[in-house]
Parts: C-alpha cells; structure tokens; sequence
C-alpha cells in the first residue's frame, strides 16, 4: 500500500504540492489525473524516490521510499520520455534492468513481439511510439508490486494501447499495483477503479473512480418558465443555457438531484451519462482553470 | 552493487580502450620521436645538465602530466553525465540502488579507467626509452610506476568534486577547468606583484595544481633510488638549495592537493545522498562554478595586467561579461547580476590601476 502524508515540496521559491494526502491500495489501478502543471510527474517522482520530499512522508508498505533500496526494489518508474544512452538497444536496456531487478526475459520477448520491435536495433531510430512500447516491454518484465507510469499512453497507437490495457489488467489481477499519471481520461476510465485528482498543488479529490462518478449526474433540460443556476436546489459543478436549453452537472445523490429536478416539472429531461473526462473538466474547469 | 559495478565496467571497455589510446599517443608518441643522440654518451649531455642528473630516469614527466591532467578531467564528464541530465537521473535515483552506491560504481570505474589507461600509456613508454636510452636508471620506473595511484587520485578526485558540483557538463566543465587553474592564478598573481617566489630555483607553477605532486615524485624516487648517491643529498638541497627549495615548494603543493583530495572524496561520499534531482540542468549556484570564478579571475587577471594594457583589461571585462551571459543563459542577465559584474569591474579596474603605479 502507498501512503502519503502532508507531502510538500517545492523547487525554489515554486512551491508544486502542498499538504497532500493519498493512500493507494494494494492491486489497483490507479489514475492520477491534474492538468499540466498540477504536480502529477512530481508527485511520482517523490513515490519513485528520485526526489526527496520537504515535508510529510511517503510511505510503502509502511516504509519510507527516499533511499530505501529494499522498497524501491518493489518499484518500477517509467518516465514520460525515458532516458536511453546513444547506440542502446532494447536488448542492452534488458541487461541493463537486470542489474536491478528480478527481470523476466520471456515477459519482455513476448512484448516485443506483440509490438513488433526489433530488439537488436538502437532505440534511438525508433518512432516516439516505439519507445514507449520498448519501455513498457521492460516496465512488465521487471515485474515489479509497484509499476509508475508517468503519461503512460503517451505516442501508444489504438492497438498497442490496448495490449498495453491488457497487460495491466493483468499484472494488476496478480497483484501489482499500478499509479499512472496521464491525460488520456478515456483510457484510464477503462482500466482504473481509483484515482486522484491533483489542483492547486494538493489531492483535491481522490476514491472509488466509479463510486466518485455515481456522485455525478449530467442533465439536459428545458423548462417552460426561465431558470438560472440559483433556481436549482442542489450543487452544481456546471450550468450552462442556451436559449431555454440547460445543460448541468450536478453533485450529490442521483436520486435526491432526479427528484428535486423533477419537482421542477421540466418540459424536456434527459440524463446523459458521464464519463471520467467530462469528470475531470468539470471538477478543474468550475476552479477557473483556461477562464 | 557488485553485480552493476561488473556490468558498468564492461560497458566502459570502449570508452578506455579510447582513452588508453589517447593516452599512448600523448605519452609514447613523443618519446618515440625524441632525439636522443646525446643521452647516451655521458660527455654530451645537454649544457648545463648537472653531472648527478645523468642517472636521471624519467625524461618524459611533463608530457605525463598533461596525459594525466587530460584524463581526470574527461573521465568525470563521462562516468558523472548521469547526474547532469534530468531523464538520466530519474532513471538512476529511482532504481532499487542508493544514490551513494551508484556514485560509488562511477567513481571506481573511472579511477580504475584512468589507472588502466595510464598504466598501458607508462609501460609502453618505459619500453620505448628503455630501448634507446642506456644511462637511464630504469628500475627507478617501478617506483614511479607504483605511486602513480596518488596523482591520478588526486587529479581525479578533484576534477570529479568540481564537476559533480555543476548541474550541466558544460557548467561542470567550467568548473574543472577554473578549479584546476585557480592555484596557478593565484601564485601567478602574487609573483607578479611581490615577486615572492623569485628566491626559489625556478618558479614552478605547476605545483600549485592538483598533478604537482608528480613533478615531486621524479626527483624523490630518484633520490629515494639512489639512497647513498647524490641525488638524495640533492634532493635535501645538499648541492644546490634552489631546486631543494622548489622540490619542497612543489612536494607542500602536491600534499596540500592530494589532502584536499581525500577531503573532496570523502564530502562526495557522505553527501551524495541528498544530492538533488530536481538540480539537474538548472542554472548552476555552487561556489566552484561561475559565482566564484568569474570575480576571481576578473580581478587576478585584471591585477596582472598593467593599466597599459588596456586591450588585455578590456578583453577580461568582456570574457566576463560572456561568462554571465553563458552562467545565467540569457543576455537579460537581471539587475541583481549586472550591479555584480559592475561591481567586479570596478576593483578590478582600481586594482589594474594600484598595481600599474609599481
């Protein structure tokens, strides 16, 4: 289990999180989502134990992770843009992992032939795409309780996202458990049962990612007299009018936000289903973010 | 640890194959095509050669020491490049080996690297003089050859301390470079001025860098070869108190670099765990980079420089105001930085201008 506690940290006078709590249970999957900037590579770069933290503590199975060679063997972190020495080929990073982990070379050559790559050539003439498939081939082999991937489906086609989907769904049913910081909502709605939302340098929201979307209720409405935000007898995260034409999201218990709306008499009331992006912008778009 | 340390080693056969190579064309080349038609023959020894140097035994010091230099300061650059590069040091600091270890790995790698690479360069050279040269005390290269750790430790160390202080090769480099010299200006500058040195034999200023210490180890393996002979007496300033004078001078210097030397590795050693990330490729703040270098050697060259050479002056002042540029990264260097360069300028200037009046 990943814990963290009142995490701070800042580089120079930027202070990037501030009071963060998070705990991540033992095989999940979980999303971590912010917009750019929020602190998401950060905050898996102080899990990664690559930087130290100014306060607070990360805590992984109830050990520290900074310069604890025992718990980071646990650990594996994938960078957005991993680092690889000129003329390296996948077969020379294996041997490289080797050194580190307890490195499974038929995980790997079973990857790198579902991805078509070739092994003996240098990573360097490889596309952006093929990279990551390269370094998610290690990341499986190494097989580690704890995979980080920091924008994980970044330069990943359809297809190779998918494998890529399936091997976590996977590794994570074996018990390994998954952090992944990425912008691609659509994917980790897919394969994450948790998540966490980073804002304004701390966890703003985190939990049960369908149990957070049940929270959420997405209505398109149209009313025979006028209406405005005020008028509406419960929170919402977004209201938006058109001519007589509402569209909101709403918070709270779905069956409380049907009734009240339903006591309003709508002339038209339909209820769109939500999703984790439209989640996402409307949590981090009512803060006034690209206002 | 063990098993990295083998796999790091391997992977660095080529680059010391490179270097190995390097250092047999600084170091052999050059003996192989020395004239030695005189140093066979006891009567024509070059003029002025005193008679006790004619079992002199290593001709070629000078050009080992620039091998030397050379090495400690390229090998840094490569086996430390992990720490200079933000993809390469979250690779490195996250996986499951401490900062301390993997720094431990690329210091030892690099120092065996350089002793390999040096060891191969000596040899071949001893072989080379020892089939053209007959009056040479050959033996005497098994000494030399024996505490030859000590200098390329020293040189080593040092150049890994300054560069492992910078946040960006070329900052690190900067950094090596200025440390390395720093000795140099300095005794230069103070010469220069008081001509304090002037007593001594022949003012050497390489003993106050860190390889100075090898100039020593010529004429005290010598002396410690020859034991009853005269070199030892030498040596002790029994023959002429001049070169007894600079050997001290020079033998204080290589003592003082070679302590600072195990001060440096030792600081690296404990503080490497704390080393931060989140500083690579950032603008470079240590005290062994541009902060200090650049009012150092304004003012030491400025100090050196009459008010006459006003070209020279001015060429200082401009080599520093690039410094800035190249230390902050943009031509908008701030008000902060700019007061300083003024600063700078101004003593130096008034310093140029003190010193020309004597």
């Amino acid at each position: 289990m990943i814990e963290i506690k009142n995490l701070g940290k800042s580089f120079g006078e930027k202070q990037v999180l501030s009071g963060a709590e998070l705990r991540v249970e033992n095989g999940s999957v979980f999303g971590l989502i912010g917009i750019n900037g929020a602190g998401k590579s950060t905050l898996l770069r102080l899990i990664a134990g690559v930087l130290k933290p100014d306060c607070g503590e990360i805590l992984i199975d109830g050990e520290p992770v900074y310069e604890n060679e025992n718990v980071k063997k646990k650990i594996f972190f994938l960078q957005d843009d991993p680092y690889y020495t000129t003329n390296l080929t996948a077969k020379a990073q294996a041997e490289f992992y080797k050194n580190f982990y307890d490195f499974d070379n038929e995980v790997f050559f079973s990857y790198a032939d579902k991805f078509k790559l070739n092994v003996s050539k240098p990573l360097k003439n490889f596309s952006k795409g093929m990279k990551r498939q390269t370094f998610i081939s290690l990341a499986l082999a190494c097989k580690p309780e704890y995979m980080l991937l920091d924008e994980a489906f970044d330069g990943l086609d359809p297809l190779a996202r998918l494998e890529f989907k399936r091997g976590i769904i996977e590794l994570a049913e074996k018990g390994t458990t998954f952090l992944i910081a990425s912008h691609s909502l659509r994917e980790l709605e897919d394969i994450s049962d948790s998540f966490a939302l980073l804002d304004n340098k701390t966890v703003k929201a985190y939990g049960n990612l369908q149990g957070e979307l049940a929270k959420l209720s997405k209505y398109q409405l149209v009313f025979e007299d006028d209406k405005l935000r005020e008028d509406m007898p419960f929170e919402c995260l977004h209201f938006e009018k058109t001519g007589r034409v509402i569209r909101l999201v709403a918070k709270g218990d779905p069956q409380t936000i049907r009734a009240c709306i339903e006591n309003m008499k709508p002339l038209v009331m339909d209820e769109i289903p939500m999703d984790f992006e439209d989640m996402f912008i409307y949590e981090v778009g009512e803060r006034g973010y690209l206002k | 640890m063990k098993k990295y340390f083998l796999y790091y080693l391997k992977k660095c056969i080529l680059p010391f194959i490179i270097l190995t190579v390097f250092a047999i064309i600084v170091y052999v080349v050059p003996i192989e095509v020395h004239n030695y038609s005189g140093w066979n023959n006891p009567e024509t020894l070059p003029e002025g050669y005193p008679d006790y140097l004619a079992n002199r035994v290593n001709l070629f010091y000078a050009e080992f020491l620039v091998e030397a230099v050379l090495m400690a300061v390229i090998t840094p650059v490569y086996v430390f490049n992990y720490k200079m590069n933000k993809r390469s040091a979250d690779m490195f600091y996250s996986l499951p080996l401490s900062r301390t270890k993997i720094f431990a790995v690329h210091f030892l790698t690099g120092l065996l690297g350089i002793y390999a690479a040096a060891t191969v360069a000596y040899w071949l050279g001893f072989a080379a003089i020892a089939a053209r040269v007959r009056r040479l005390r050959l033996i005497y290269y098994l000494y030399a050859y024996l505490a030859l750790p000590v200098p390329i430790f020293t040189c080593y160390s040092i150049a890994a301390f300054l560069y492992t202080r910078a946040n960006t090769v070329a900052d690190g480099v900067v950094g090596v470079l200025g440390g390395f010299l720093a000795g140099i200006a300095l005794m230069y500058a103070i010469d220069d001025i008081s001509s304090v040195f002037s007593f001594f034999y022949s003012f050497n200023l390489i003993s106050f860098t860190p390889f100075g210490i090898m100039q020593a180890l010529a004429p005290l393996f010598e002396a410690a070869y020859l034991k009853n002979g005269i070199a030892l007496w030498s040596f002790a300033g029994g023959v002429y108190p001049g070169p007894a004078l600079n050997n001290i001078l020079i033998l204080s210097g290589g003592i003082l670099y070679t302590l600072l030397a195990a001060a440096a590795t030792a600081y690296m050693f404990l503080t490497e765990k704390n080393c931060r990330a989140e500083n690579c490729e950032q603008i470079t703040e240590s005290l062994f980079c541009y902060k200090t270098y650049i009012p150092f050697y304004l003012i030491i060259i400025c100090a050196i420089a009459t008010i006459d050479s006003a070209a020279f002056v001015c060429i200082t002042v401009l080599a520093a105001v690039v410094a800035t540029i190249a230390w902050r990264r943009t031509f908008k260097i701030g008000v902060k930085y700019a007061v300083l360069l003024c600063v700078y300028i101004a003593v130096a200037l008034i310093l140029a201008c003190v010193f020309s009046m004597f």
